[in-house]
């Protein structure tokens, strides 16, 4: 009790200069930690939407997470000051926002909290936004290029984006939200035994994902006309509304594709096709891993087909 | 929550805490696509393959509250809260690298202007601050050549001391090895002496080889600064070459000058002379069309007023009944296609409007004679008025008509005429029969 009262006096007391705020706060951090975790839990239980179970634990340690990344960086460039006061700053302006969280019930599952947890990282990062061609779609790096009918330019950008992804984030994205190997091991086993009940499932929490996050992009939120994709594609302009939208919203996606269907003859329509593990390098050796039925877990024959034979 | 929850919970935190101990922000390559996020939305993106690339939003709806650069990862490399209304500069440092940021917030909006700074490599800042130490680059300013040529001196400084201390090592083990060679026959006994020396003369050749690896190691040392500065060298022709072009440049602006000198007071007396000639003439002549342009709008200016005063007239004339009147102004008035026609021209002589407006009267009238009748309870004063407007004459009167004779001007038909007449409000009929009146 004593070394709280001590360490809550130090938090409070003003830091003077970046390089003790960064001591301090590399001393602190789990007390730092639970504290915006705290803050969470109080914002969920006062919201209503908080139950005793370790589903909304995580997901109060994930958002506490989440704002302590944003103070540890933001407080570089606010000294002098009491970091405990400007976290509790940085949360409550955080949680002034309109619906700062995606709440939902179903969303607290493993599969739930796998799509939520990847459709929240591809806000922030283009590497994520991109891999979420594949995860739900099973598109690879070559034909998401294709479908969205991106320049050198851009394309060069998706094959990168799919190497970090493999090589790093995906393993990030998973491990912030909470979503451990054994959860995933469970939904690969749903898929490969009741795989119409997962994709039905799948595709429910999927639209309340988007519509959420879609929001986050003011720019990239309406969806567009039949006509004005036509001339978004013909007139060749505006990639990032492309991106950011389509990988966001999966009716234009497919109002996209049916639009493009004569250049996309050989790649399949959008439907859901859950993609748990990254895509792996090569197709070929991912077609000899999935034959194997090991591979990071991609079971089934049909994964194989989409699979880029061309891979970065 | 259970015991294995409450692990699973454990777990989940201290990966937690793991990734932000050590979320990798200080990475030395290239962030390469940086994005820009302002209020949690992505604004725009900062290209740091490019040359200083620089990015400026300006927000005019809402304030700018909190302020993000990831990488296209995702990873966190600068948060900016503004608290408070105003304008704050921040840097922050991304790897070897740093963001430059400036933010003006304001109530209704802000700006944000942001600028990507790539760590210079130490061949830049070498060759940089050689070429000032030799050359003295123009542009510098006093503070900025004391610390290159400051840092030019050290690096000399620090080159030479490299070399001295190799060439140091390379002597203290040359005379090791001599030493090793000396001592070993006086102090080894006879009895042993051929196995010692074999011993020695291998452990000898095991020196001299260590000896030649690191002679070659200092040879190629000496070899890579030999290229420095060769390499340094070339900077420095460059910049020699630089400056001699400049210099040349220089000659070239003082022959010019002198040149320039070598005309003569009364040649340059004659240009001017003629310059100032030719723009007297031209204002001459300029003065000319201001007058020949006066003369005009004074004209027309007279014309308006003759206009005018004649409008004028026409206003007293015309009873106050206008509005109750047909629309036979436009018809029967002979003088206004003539005026429409003067206006619609180039501007005439001061004479021209008059002449034109009088030309069609004289030659373009005819006589047209026609019985009207009128509602009943129709006042005399009305019907004076009536035939007043339409200019015309009356006659004889029978039986409640009126014979009344008009000139109209050719181009309009009678016919025309009689219309616009019968939708006068107090007009009954109308009829053109000359001799006998209608009804008798």
């Amino acid at each position: 009790m004593g070394e709280r009262q001590l360490l809550s006096t130090r938090l409070s007391t003003l830091v003077s200069t970046v390089e003790e705020f960064d001591r301090l706060a590399a001393e602190v951090l789990p007390e730092l930690l639970d504290r915006a975790t705290g803050h969470a839990r109080r914002f969920l239980r006062e919201t209503g939407q908080w139950a005793d179970d370790i589903s909304h634990e995580k997901l109060a340690l994930r958002w506490g997470y989440e704002l302590l990344e944003r103070f540890l960086v933001s407080g570089r460039t606010e000294v002098p000051c009491r970091p405990f006061f400007l976290l509790d700053s940085i949360i409550a302006k955080y949680f002034s926002q309109p619906e700062p969280l995606c709440y939902h019930k179903d969303l607290l599952s493993p599969l739930g909290r796998f799509l939520e947890g990847m459709t929240s990282r591809a806000v922030v990062s283009r590497d994520a936004l991109m891999a979420l061609f594949y995860h739900l779609y099973g598109f690879s790096q070559g034909q998401v290029v294709r479908i969205l009918g991106l320049g050198t330019v851009e394309s060069q950008r998706v094959y990168k984006n799919f190497e970090r992804w493999r090589q790093t984030g995906w393993q990030r994205a998973v491990s912030e939200s909470g979503v451990s190997e054994m959860e995933l091991r469970q939904i690969e086993e749903d898929k490969h035994r009741q795989p119409e009940r997962l994709k039905a499932e799948a595709d429910r929490l999927i639209r309340l994902v988007q519509t959420h996050y879609r929001r986050s992009e003011p720019e990239h939120f309406p969806c567009l006309t039949h006509q004005k994709w036509a001339d978004l594609f013909e007139q060749d302009y505006d990639f990032d509304y492309r991106v950011w939208h389509l990988a966001m919203c999966r009716d234009c996606l497919v109002d996209v594709y049916e639009l493009r269907q004569d250049e996309l003859i050989d790649i399949q329509s959008p439907q859901i096709d859950l993609r748990l593990r990254p895509l792996q390098k090569g197709g070929i050796v991912s077609l000899f891993w999935t034959q194997q039925g090991g591979g990071n877990g991609h079971p089934g024959g049909q994964s194989a087909q989409r699979l880029s034979r061309t891979s970065a | 929550m259970d015991i294995q929850e409450d692990s699973q919970l454990s777990a989940y935190r201290e990966r937690l805490l793991e990734a932000l101990r050590h979320p990798s922000r200080q990475a030395r390559e290239n962030p390469g696509l940086l994005q820009v996020f302002v209020n949690h939305e992505c604004i725009g993106t900062l290209d740091c393959s490019h040359a200083d690339p620089t990015l400026v939003f300006a927000s005019h709806e809402r304030p700018i509250q909190t302020i993000e650069i990831r990488t296209e990862a995702g990873l966190l490399v600068g948060s900016f809260c503004a608290q408070d209304v105003g304008a704050k500069a921040v840097r922050f440092p991304v790897g070897r690298h740093a963001i430059e940021m400036s933010v003006h917030t304001r109530l209704d909006g802000g700006i944000i202007r942001m600028k990507y700074q790539a760590a210079k490599g130490w061949r830049h800042r070498l060759h940089s601050a050689v070429a000032s130490f030799m050359g003295g680059l123009p542009g510098l300013d006093q503070r900025e050549h004391a610390w290159t040529r400051a840092l030019a001196v050290t690096q000399v400084v620090l080159a030479l001391a490299v070399l001295f201390l190799v060439a140091d090592r390379v002597a203290d083990l040359a005379k090791s090895q001599a030493t090793v060679v000396q001592v070993s026959p006086i102090s080894i006994p006879s009895n042993t002496s051929q196995a010692i020396s074999s011993e020695a003369l291998a452990l000898q050749e095991q020196k001299l080889v260590r000896l030649m690896q690191a002679q070659e190691a200092a040879l190629k040392t000496l070899q890579t600064q030999q290229e420095e500065i060769v390499q340094v060298s070339r900077t420095v022709e460059a910049v020699a070459k630089a400056q001699q072009q400049l210099r040349s440049n220089l000659l070239t602006v003082q022959q010019r000058g002198a040149d320039s000198k070598g005309v003569t007071p009364s040649k340059l007396n004659n240009l001017l002379l003629a310059e100032l000639r030719n723009a007297a003439a031209e204002r001459k002549q300029m003065h000319q069309q201001i007058q020949e342009l006066t003369a005009g709008k004074e004209a027309l200016s007279s014309a308006l007023v003759a206009l005018e005063t004649r409008n004028r007239v026409l206003e007293q004339n015309r009873p106050p009944q206008q509005s109750a009147g047909p629309k036979l102004a436009s018809g029967p008035d002979p003088e206004k296609p003539a005026v429409a026609k003067a206006t619609e021209g180039a501007p005439p002589s001061p004479t021209a409007p008059a002449q034109v407006a009088e030309a069609p009267r004289a030659n373009l009238s005819q006589p047209f004679t026609f019985w009207v009748s009128f509602q009943d309870g129709t006042s005399e004063a009305s019907i004076e008025q009536l035939i007043q407007e339409i200019h015309g004459r009356k006659g004889q009167v029978s039986a409640g008509w009126y014979n009344v004779e008009v000139t109209l001007p050719q181009p309009q038909p009678p016919d025309g005429f009689m219309e616009s007449l019968r939708k006068a409000k107090i007009v009954k009929a109308v009829t053109t029969s000359r001799n006998i009146p209608p009804g008798q």
